[in-house]
């Protein structure tokens, strides 16, 4: 078991819902801490609050976009080992580089398919 | 008888000598004559006759109330040949009745008054040379006295100046012929002598240009009546006097000041040097012609393409803004309208997870609200992608097509796994072109393969590449054969399509089958045809209905060679 303290980064509270019962589905042994704030979140793992060995993100959020997050993170030395995954509403080929160049692990846009977003968290927590 | 001696020394001791005339007059009869024989003829005749026929100039002497006839050598030629040669001794009247009217008259005058007459350059025409000529003379008619002192001959001294006239009159015409010229010529014509700039000759046409008459500048310095061109004008003529150079000006601006008015104009004009009898330049000509009108009309119409030009920067402007905003309210609709329908989706499936047991009539609303939302979803989702196309946030470079199909090789695992489908593919080209482009092509043109499978095989989709010949670019008139092309095939084993659809199949939104059996939106080989269009390249299918089909992919190696024309 690779992941154990997984990390969901998301504002949108339907998203969040889904997230953890798709999560529930797939009866992975993992703990899931939610937050809705990429700004919060970046606060406590920076100050050891908050431990996470995978990171689910979303892009589109209010004063902290992903993207900002995720360039926050790779500048610091351990926190940059923690991979990230993004889950964004966007399926825009130049959204899905620029992240990909920021060093984001996966890029999976929200499926419409509820199996397929449980197949792919089976997948990533294999 | 021997002309040159006389034979009557004796009786014509006064005229020794004078030539022909001078023996033609020694030898004539004079007895039968009124006047006598010679030995009886007064003091006076003699002497006249004397210096009439020893002179070198031309002279003629009438004699007597019958005016006989006497002259010298010089005059003889001017009686020609086949004329009045001889009239020695014969009366006025009969050796000149041709012109009788004239003379006549004259020489009574001169007899009867005394007073001398002079003429010159008189037209006299007489008969010579066996026909009546027009002939000039130069002549005085002088009264000789005779020993009574009474009035009794003329004597003429005359010369013709016929040759002369004519030379004369040929220069005239001449001169008047260049004068008509000048006068009656369309453009404007001046001559300009010495240094102050002296008009010699102008003519009408200049004239109305300025407007002036031509008396108004003949004579006169031409900057001391239009001042107001000297600033301009002055330099010009002093350089054509002084290198003795033309100059040539087009549509050169102008004006002057009529009774106080401004009258302006635009002219081309030649000033060329004007030349004396000896060569040296004595001052300027300058020919004007009036181009106003041409002038104005074509400053009107570079001023209509000017406002062309603007009003069609300003159309391209809107149109581009509208075409931004279009895109931008495609992207925008899309991109938010996927989000709820997303969620119904999701929550549906939910939901019926949740409710467990349900009854078959349950079961077919939930059914039928995850086909309508996953499809709005994935037709929202494909206007979003086709949108972005014509933005232009992705830049050309060099792009390895291998890299690119590994990476939608890897995105495609999950899928390429389900579906036990191989894909193979050799050593792709690196291409200049759109990176994203590229992957949303060969993406849309994978899935597509591994979405239209046969259930009694598994899919095998293979990826080849070659470069286009010369003789194989000629079978593509839409391309340009100074390019490098590719030729790269994306083939499958799948149900292939019947090729009369080949071409219908890049249309937006049309499908060849039914929702039910392949899932999509008619969007992705539409989206595959515009990023050809947008690299200059070509796509077409080949298929045959249960036998797989190839995308066939003609792309340039370089956009540089389409730097005109760019649409990217």
């Amino acid at each position: 078991m690779l992941y154990q303290k997984i990390l969901l980064i998301d504002d949108d509270e339907d998203d969040q819902e889904i997230f953890l019962t798709a999560l529930e589905c797939t009866k992975k042994p993992v703990s899931c801490t939610v937050l809705d704030s990429a700004r919060k979140a970046l606060n406590q793992i920076a100050q050891g609050e908050l431990e996470t060995d995978l990171i689910f993100l979303d892009l589109n959020m209010p004063l902290m976009n992903g993207q900002q997050f995720l360039t926050e993170i790779k500048k610091d030395e351990k926190l940059r080992q923690i991979p990230v995954i993004i889950l964004s509403t966007s399926s825009n080929a130049a959204t899905v580089s620029q992240v990909k160049q920021l060093g984001a692990r996966y890029f999976f846009t929200k499926p419409g398919r509820f199996e397929d977003l449980v197949a792919i968290l089976e997948k990533v927590l294999m | 008888m021997d002309l040159r001696k006389p034979t009557n020394d004796e009786t014509f001791h006064f005229i020794q000598g004078g030539g022909e005339m001078g023996a033609l007059t020694r030898s004539f009869n004079w007895a039968e004559t009124p006047l006598g024989p010679p030995d009886q003829w007064e003091q006076s005749l003699r002497t006249t006759l004397g210096i009439v026929l020893h002179s070198a100039f031309p002279m003629f002497l009438f004699w007597g109330d019958d005016l006989i006839c006497f002259y010298n050598d010089a005059f003889r030629p001017s009686l020609g040949a086949d004329g009045k040669h001889p009239a020695l001794g014969k009366k006025g009247r009969d050796v000149w009745p041709e012109i009788w009217d004239f003379i006549g008259p004259l020489l009574q005058k001169v007899m009867t008054s005394g007073e001398p007459v002079w003429f010159q350059d008189q037209l006299v025409p007489f008969f010579r040379n066996g026909r009546i000529e027009d002939i000039y003379w130069t002549f005085s008619y002088s009264p000789v006295y005779d020993d009574r002192g009474r009035i009794n001959g003329v004597f003429v001294t005359c010369t013709e100046t016929t040759s002369k006239v004519l030379v004369f009159n040929q220069l005239h015409d001449s001169e008047r012929r260049f004068q008509n010229l000048v006068a009656d010529a369309t453009v404007g014509i001046i001559v300009l002598t010495g240094t102050d700039m002296i008009v010699e000759i102008v003519n009408d046409a200049y004239g109305q240009l300025i407007g002036r008459s031509r008396e108004d500048l003949l004579g006169k310095p031409l900057f001391s009546i239009i001042p107001e061109t000297e600033p301009h004008f002055r330099s010009i003529h002093e350089k054509v006097r002084t290198t003795g150079e033309p100059v040539f000006l087009s549509e050169q601006p102008y004006f002057v000041f009529v009774d106080g008015e401004k009258k302006e104009g635009f002219l081309n004009l030649v000033y060329q040097p004007y030349r004396g009898g000896d060569g040296s330049v004595q001052g300027v000509m300058t020919l004007c012609q009036d181009v106003t009108p041409q002038v104005i009309a074509k400053l009107k119409m570079e001023e209509t393409v000017d406002g062309r030009t603007r009003e069609l920067a300003t159309a391209n402007r809107h149109l581009q803004r509208s075409n931004a905003e279009l895109a931008q309210f495609a992207y925008i609709a899309s991109h938010d309208l996927q989000e709820p329908v997303r969620k119904v989706a999701t929550f549906t499936q939910m939901l019926e997870a949740d409710l467990g047991e349900t009854t078959e009539r349950q079961r077919h609303y939930l059914a039928k609200i995850k086909n309508a939302s996953s499809r709005m979803l994935l037709l929202i989702r494909d206007v979003l992608a086709f949108s972005q196309l014509s933005r232009d946030s992705d830049l050309v470079r060099y792009t390895d097509l291998g890299v690119i199909i590994e990476n939608i090789v890897d995105d495609l695992e999950l899928l390429i796994e389900q579906k036990y489908a191989t894909v193979t593919y050799g050593k792709l080209p690196v291409v200049e072109a759109a990176p994203l482009q590229m992957s949303q092509l060969f993406g849309n043109l994978i899935s597509n393969a591994l979405k239209f499978t046969r259930v009694d095989c598994d899919p095998e989709i293979s990826i080849s590449v070659q470069a286009l010949g010369q003789d194989a670019l000629s079978a593509y008139p839409m391309l340009d054969n100074r390019c490098t092309y590719y030729h790269i095939q994306v083939s499958d084993n799948g149900i292939g399509f019947d090729q009369h659809y080949a071409e219908q199949i890049f249309e937006i939104f049309q499908r060849l089958h039914g929702k039910k059996e392949f899932e999509g939106t008619g969007i992705g080989l539409a989206m595959c045809k515009k990023i050809l269009q947008n690299h200059h390249g070509h796509i077409y299918a080949t298929s045959e209905e249960g036998q797989g089909a190839t995308f066939h992919i003609l792309i340039p190696e370089n956009q540089s060679c389409f730097a005109d024309s760019s649409t990217l």
